[in-house]
């Protein structure tokens, strides 16, 4: 019985290593920008999609292949900021919410139309692999997602903590008026800070795509997924965003294996709006959370 | 001013009498099947926009789940129709009820927050009620249910059900109107301008809030019994599809927020130009087409389509008499 425990957490930590690296990227825009940016998860798709024609066509190994599609992904990141965010900076934020809706129209029916709304998968040599520790099983395809999660993550902490241009986008993200006077150019770090956000939707989208197969309306899921993660996480920190996904991650393989694989996707819903309702503030209290 | 307005009720109530008149009668002329069914669609997003516009155009509490109260509603419908044989037109009025109820509940608990984060909580049960729909073996799970046949003769089927959403329909616009020159709607309006200010001046903000999203509930479950009904089927894509909130999005913003003619105006055009563009460029290319027009809205023209002439009466006035600002601000 504790062998299945052991086995079910196991997996909902390797899931929740890449739902950290999906929702850190949004984190990262809202502590930063202070938009919410509700297209993220379809940026996501974009990856799987990315990744999955680079593996068909060119027969492109899916981790590597993040290092073409993060790139490519990341200059669409730059024309959302261009084009849509920083002309409706001062307006009301919904309409930042509105134009975002747009996005996730065009984006997921463009990928409807190019890659059908049918389920695909990235087929790779690592698939069906699995290895075993003290009884317990790793899949390889999860525990190398898991990896090249966890490589993001401290690559993104690291950046954040030691790079001039990370401590730059932290000062714009503690108190953008003082920064500004300080001479940081804030409209660049905006700028970076989405091209970064969708650099790690790209990783995050290839990583899904290798444990799992996707469809392009498949974005409304993990969009309750990524914003559970940063609501409970403490909006706009990407510490609290690690523990919460591997939180969630775990909260849902638990779920499903012991209420019900139909109810696992509705976990980090539930979650989400408890946490709205109860802690709004997030598991460490910040007083970056603005509700 | 006061007097100015009365003159200007007379050409409004006829421009409210004449469509409505034009519209009992039109099943008379026309009896081409699709035609009557794309009108019914119209009445269906007329009644869902008019009651989204109240929290979300007049208090700015913009609802991405309404298509939660939409699927209730038809779910309600189909239930009462399966297990309990009530008439058709009685489940209607549970359905909303029970819509209802559920935003009494929602509202509470989602009202606390605001802008993006009260969108995404929306968002969040709407998921959550489609999931409980689907996963439920009393509702049918992903195939749904089978509503009891119309005993309509099929060359009528289609005349109730047009009439049924057309008086809903009406019904809604002129009470959501009601209501906006009521108390309770101009304390919406003082939400959505400032909540706190609002809240300092002796405005129940809480309650303002609840009780519009209650009435942004019951209508919406009204007409999803009724259309549940008049497809004949409910399932938990037809009930809760996000394509539902989508619409009423795109809908409320072209028309313009917080405006009553906005969302017929809104209705009317995207159901319309959907069912062209379906035709012609195909499904989805259509909603890469309208995720365009989104972006360009909320870029460009955020007050929607009735803004333009919004624009061009307020340079006009202006124009006039200039130097008399207050004058116009005053009521």
């Amino acid at each position: 019985m504790f062998h299945t425990l052991g086995q079910i957490i196991i997996n909902g930590i390797l899931l929740g290593g890449v739902y950290a690296v999906m929702a850190s990227g949004l984190s990262l825009i809202f502590g930063v920008v202070r938009v919410l940016q509700i297209s993220h998860t379809i940026l996501i798709v974009l990856g799987c999609y990315l990744s999955y024609t680079l593996a068909t066509t060119l027969s492109l190994d899916p981790f590597l292949s993040i290092l073409i599609t993060a790139p490519l992904l990341s200059i669409l990141g730059f024309a959302l900021y261009r084009f849509i965010v920083s002309p409706l900076k001062s307006g009301p934020p919904v309409a930042v919410l509105l134009a975002f809706f747009g996005v996730i129209l065009i984006l997921e029916n463009t990928a409807g139309i190019i890659w059908t709304t049918n389920y695909n998968a990235i087929y790779s040599i690592y698939q069906g692999r699995s290895f075993v520790i003290y009884g317990l099983t790793f899949s390889l395809p999860r525990t190398m997602a898991f990896a090249v999660a966890s490589v993001m993550i401290f690559a993104l902490l690291f950046f954040l903590k030691r790079t001039e241009t990370g401590r730059a986008i932290r000062a714009v993200s503690q108190d953008r008026e003082t920064a500004e006077v300080l001479g940081v150019d804030v409209d660049r770090i905006f700028l970076i800070v989405f091209g970064i956000s969708t650099a790690l939707a790209a990783v995050g989208g290839s990583l899904m795509g290798i444990i799992y197969s996707f469809y392009p309306a498949l974005h409304w899921q993990w969009l309750g997924v990524v914003f559970s993660v940063i609501v409970l996480g403490g909006l706009g920190q990407v510490n609290g965003a690690v523990l919460a996904a591997l939180i969630i991650g775990t909260a849902e393989s638990l779920t499903t294996y012991y209420v019900g694989s139909q109810w696992g996707p509705m976990v980090a819903f539930a979650i989400l709006v408890v946490t709205l309702v109860q802690r709004p503030q997030g598991l460490f209290g910040t007083r970056g959370a603005r509700i | 001013m006061m007097i100015k307005g009365d003159d200007l009720l007379k050409p409004r109530i006829l421009l409210a009498i004449l469509p409505l008149v034009a519209l009992l009668l039109f099943p008379l002329f026309v009896r081409d099947r699709y035609v009557l069914h794309v009108m019914i669609v119209i009445f269906v997003y007329i009644t869902l926009v008019e009651s989204w516009n109240l929290p979300g155009g007049y208090a700015g509490y913009i609802s991405f789940g309404h298509v939660l109260f939409f699927g209730i509603g038809g779910y309600s419908t189909a239930m009462l129709l399966i297990f309990w044989k009530i008439p058709t037109i009685v489940t209607y009025l549970f359905a909303g009820v029970f819509s209802a109820l559920v935003a009494l509940v929602f509202g509470y608990i989602s009202l606390r927050l605001k802008g993006p984060y009260f969108a995404i909580a929306t968002l969040a049960l709407a998921t959550i009620g489609r999931y409980i729909f689907l996963n439920f073996d009393v509702f049918g799970g992903a195939e749904g249910l089978l509503l009891p046949i119309s005993p309509w003769p099929p060359e009528f089927e289609k005349i109730p059900y047009y009439y049924g959403a057309l008086g809903i329909a009406t019904l809604t616009v002129f009470i959501i109107y009601g209501i906006t020159k009521t108390r309770l709607g101009i304390g919406l309006m003082a939400i959505r301008e400032n909540e706190e200010k609002a809240e300092g001046l002796g405005i129940n903000t809480t309650k303002h809030k609840v009780i519009a999203f209650i009435f942004s509930a019951f209508f919406p479950g009204v007409i999803g019994g009724l259309f549940a009904s008049y497809l004949e089927y409910v399932n938990p894509d037809s009930c809760f599809s996000i394509l539902y909130s989508a619409n009423i999005l795109l809908m409320a913003i072209l028309g313009g927020l917080g405006t009553v003619t906005g969302p017929i105006i809104g209705a009317s055009v995207i159901v319309v130009a959907s069912e062209v563009l379906s035709f012609t460029i195909g499904h989805q290319v259509r909603l890469v087409v309208f995720g365009f027009i989104l972006v360009t809205l909320a870029i460009f023209l955020p007050g929607g389509l009735l803004s333009i002439r919004e624009i061009g009466r307020t340079m006009k006035e202006r124009g006039f008499v200039l130097g008399e600002r207050e004058e116009i601000a005053a009521p």
